[in-house]
């Protein structure tokens, strides 16, 4: 009898606690923390991805490359890069598709004092340019260059670690450096006792994706109810950011030396390149082929991707909120 | 305190370059954003300091855990290649190329194979570590004194003994001075190894300050990381007074 | 294993002392001996039919130019080194390997740094697994005979060169080895300092009544020590001559002035300076 008894309280018991394991993902980011990272922090400390099913861990990255080659080893589920390189390493045989393009639009460019009028691609003629050895910037230089007619030969391109590019800028060794938006752009900006513009590759000739969310096409086989739970989870951080801007860049904050105040100001500057007219009308991270096929092409044409990919292969808009 | 009392030059020698270094920032002759002011650093450190002892409990740690697994294996090593006319020729060469091929080359593929997680950075660690090691203690181990050896053997000493009694001692003064070298490069081996995959440490936190081109942040984290690996070298150079009595230099300095 | 070791110890002790070969049989006999090293640029012959006997108690030295041989002989002796011909024997027994027989004594100390005096002079029993405490006795008397008493735990590095020697020797005697190998022992020591272990080294010998073979280079010490001399070739390195030394012990430094002692002086030099083989008589 107790026996019994027993026995029907531990299977009821059992019974009482849903056996729903929270899916494990390791969301391998593009670079360290930055604050347009701040939607997925928000995303991860508010419970959006738990109460979605998932487990993420979030691990700051060390380039689009690196991303890359995390996600398609299998070591990250799923990962945040920048579309042109994703495009390159897919046509190289790398075992990713991209889910959803949460920076609709390139945000590197050329970083100048505006006095010295360097207002378009030609401009850069007669002038030196700091560059950074490897990264999405490495590929889209020649690129931009090609396609906008400017002379290489006329550009005095000298390679810096990345974190000198800045610093060698602001101090006179060159006239301009290649940079981020909400990266080298805002440092510049802050540090410069004269005034700094950008001339952003997207207004030359680049109306390309920027960092997207990629996941290892295993995984996205096996789970394709957890890949499209982390977008639109994903996607309710960017909402929630938009709403709660402080709130989400504190949740970045907290997973970084990088000082709140920059982080806000790179939130700040990066969001209208993630809420631009195309993902007001069309949705948050939404893709057209259109769009990926001259991201792509620019790379093909002018940069070193060997040949176009096949959109199947590249790029799904089946994980998007309909 | 006579250790204080026999070095007040250059104590005071440093902390003249140190208020040099402050009136070069102040006085804007060297620009506050590129190289940071002593107070602006030591503010930094101040202001984060729970954090960046955090950090730089972590890179310690893996500092310390890459050193110890290469101490272990480079001593092995240097045992086999000692011992073994065949296995001194097969692993010698392996052994030199790890050195030649550059760790921060390798270090992204490692991060590949063996995830961004730990393992990595404990293999980083350990193949910037271990080659003074195995180079330094075969020395050791061979470079006996004939006679000596002799003697032993005149007793039918066993390879074991002649091993335990003679060769070991008479190498602790060579592995000692290569772990002196040994643990600075840990602390290196650890800061690559955090450049390259990772979230958490000092190697991190000068890359996040370099990225964001946080001079001060860079320049906080370089100063904690010299002090560690200045206390760390203190540590060995302790040890050794302490394990070899003995295999005290000469007064001023040791080799 | 430490048994059959005692064993191999007392062997010696079981044969006649002091009385050379009392009972017909040397301590250590050698026929025909011969040392060939290959090198990389050849054939070297060390040594050629060396003939060689030692008796029970007895002090010979061996004294020739540098390259003749005779640390090589004296490490055959040992049982350290090998040989290509003839035959060699201790207490009767061929020395196919090291016997442990004997306590060999280089020109340097070749003290181990990391063990302090009483460390360093227990090395041989440390080698052949014996207990440390049975020895602790005899290391102390063996300090105290070469005046080293109160220097147990000192690390060679605080001793002098002739002190380290000193030790060394002590070194050789511990497991009261039958026979004694020296091999120019005092050769790296100052004049005075030699004077003092040569002195030394003739009581240790006649207080322990062990059999000797000495090498040097000195002429001197060779005569003032010695019962017998043998003189060697250069390399090819053979038995040029012996000489019996037929002076009175105890034998005190004074002796170098004696004309018998210059007269046997004189006679090694020439066998020394005329040393082409077959030039003696």
């Amino acid at each position: 009898m107790m026996k019994t008894a027993a026995a029907i309280g531990m299977a009821t018991a059992g019974f009482a606690l849903p056996a729903a394991a929270q899916t494990e993902i390791t969301f391998h980011l593009d670079f360290l923390v930055n604050g347009y990272h701040a939607p997925f922090y928000i995303a991860e400390a508010n419970g959006m991805y738990e109460a979605a099913g998932l487990d993420v861990t979030i691990n700051p990255g060390r380039g689009s490359t690196d991303a890359i080659s995390t996600v398609a080893s299998g070591n990250a589920e799923i990962g945040f890069a920048d579309a042109g390189a994703v495009a390159q390493a897919v046509a190289n045989g790398a075992p990713v598709t991209v889910v959803a393009a949460i920076l609709q639009e390139a945000p590197y460019g050329i970083i100048s004092y505006t006095e010295d009028g360097i207002d378009e691609p030609t401009d850069l003629h007669g002038h030196s340019l700091a560059v950074v050895p490897a990264g999405a910037t490495t590929q889209a230089l020649p690129a931009f260059m090609a396609l906008n007619e400017v002379d290489p030969d006329q550009v005095e391109m000298i390679t810096y670690n990345f974190g000198a590019t800045v610093p060698s800028f602001l101090s006179g060794q060159v006239d301009a450096t290649i940079g981020y938006l909400f990266g080298e752009f805002l440092a510049a900006r802050n540090e410069a006792d004269r005034d700094v513009q950008i001339m952003r590759f997207y207004n030359w000739g680049f109306d390309v994706y920027s960092n997207s969310i990629i996941v290892n096409n295993s995984f996205l086989e096996e789970n394709p109810e957890a890949v499209r739970a982390f977008v639109h989870a994903s996607i309710e951080g960017v909402e929630y950011a938009m709403e709660n801007p402080e709130e989400a860049v504190q949740a970045a904050a907290a997973n970084t030396e990088t000082p709140f105040e920059t982080l806000l100001e790179q939130f700040e500057v990066a969001l209208p390149l993630i809420y631009n007219a195309d993902a007001e009308a069309n949705g948050i991270g939404s893709m057209t082929p259109e769009k990926w096929d001259r991201t792509q092409r620019v790379n093909v044409e002018f940069g070193e991707q060997s040949d176009m990919v096949a959109p199947e292969d590249l790029f799904t808009t089946e994980f998007l909120p309909q | 305190m006579g250790w204080l009392r026999s070095r007040w030059k250059s104590i005071l020698f440093f902390l003249f370059l140190i208020v040099l270094w402050q009136v070069a920032v102040d006085s804007g002759f060297l620009l506050r954003f590129i190289v940071p002011s002593p107070t602006d650093v030591l503010g930094e450190i101040a202001g984060r300091w729970d954090r960046l002892l955090m950090h730089l409990g972590y890179t310690l740690m893996i500092a310390l855990a890459g050193f110890v697994i290469a101490l272990a294996i480079g001593v092995t090593m240097a045992v086999l290649i000692a011992h073994s006319r065949f296995l001194a020729e097969s692993l010698y060469p392996i052994l030199v190329l790890s050195q030649v091929v550059p760790t921060i080359a390798i270090a992204p593929l490692l991060s590949i194979w063996f995830g961004p997680g730990e393992v990595t950075k404990l293999i980083v660690v350990f193949l910037i570590t271990v080659f003074p090691i195995v180079v330094n203690t075969t020395a050791g181990l061979l470079q006996v004194d004939d006679d000596l050896l002799y003697v032993v053997k005149g007793l039918k000493a066993s390879r074991w003994k002649i091993f335990v009694l003679i060769r070991l001692p008479n190498a602790l003064p060579s592995l000692f001075a290569a772990m002196r070298i040994s643990i600075t490069l840990a602390v290196i081996g650890a800061v690559v190894a955090e450049f390259v995959a990772g979230s958490i440490g000092l190697g991190y936190v000068v890359f996040t300050g370099a990225a964001n081109v946080n001079t001060r942040l860079v320049f906080a984290a370089v100063v904690l990381l010299g002090a560690m690996g200045i206390a760390l070298f203190t540590a060995v150079k302790l040890l050794q007074r302490v394990a070899l009595p003995w295999a005290q230099g000469t007064k001023e300095g040791e080799a | 294993m430490s048994a059959a070791i005692e064993r191999n110890l007392n062997a010696g002790r079981d044969i006649g002392q002091n009385n050379g070969r009392e009972d017909g049989r040397p301590h250590l006999s050698i026929r025909g001996l011969s040392k060939i090293y290959e090198t990389r640029t050849g054939r070297v012959e060390a040594l050629r039919a060396i003939d060689l006997d030692v008796g029970y108690g007895e002090f010979v030295s061996i004294i020739g130019p540098s390259g003749c041989g005779k640390s090589t002989l004296l490490k055959i002796v040992l049982g350290v080194i090998g040989y290509e011909a003839g035959q060699a024997f201790l207490h009767d027994a061929p020395i196919v390997g090291p016997q442990i027989g004997a306590g060999m004594v280089f020109q340097q100390p070749a003290l181990p740094p990391w063990r302090k005096v009483l460390g360093n002079l227990m090395m041989p029993i440390d080698v052949l697994g014996l207990n440390r405490r049975d020895y602790h006795a005899r290391a102390l008397d063996l300090l105290e005979t070469v005046g080293l008493t109160g220097f147990e735990d000192k690390y060679p590095r605080e001793l002098s060169g002739g002190m380290q020697q000193r030790v060394a020797i002590c070194r050789a005697l511990i497991h009261d080895p039958e026979l004694l190998l020296m091999d120019e022992p005092f050769g790296a020591l100052d004049a005075m300092t030699r004077e003092i272990m040569q002195a030394e080294i003739m009581r240790i010998w006649r207080e322990s009544g062990k059999t000797v073979l000495f090498v040097t280079h000195s002429i001197d010490e060779a005569v003032l020590l010695s019962d017998r001399v043998i003189v060697m070739s250069p390399r090819p390195g053979q038995v040029v001559r012996e000489i019996a030394i037929d002076l009175p012990r105890p034998r005190l430094g004074g002796l170098r002035q004696d004309p018998r002692f210059q007269a046997y002086a004189q006679q090694l030099r020439e066998l020394l300076g005329l040393t082409e083989p077959g030039a003696t008589e």
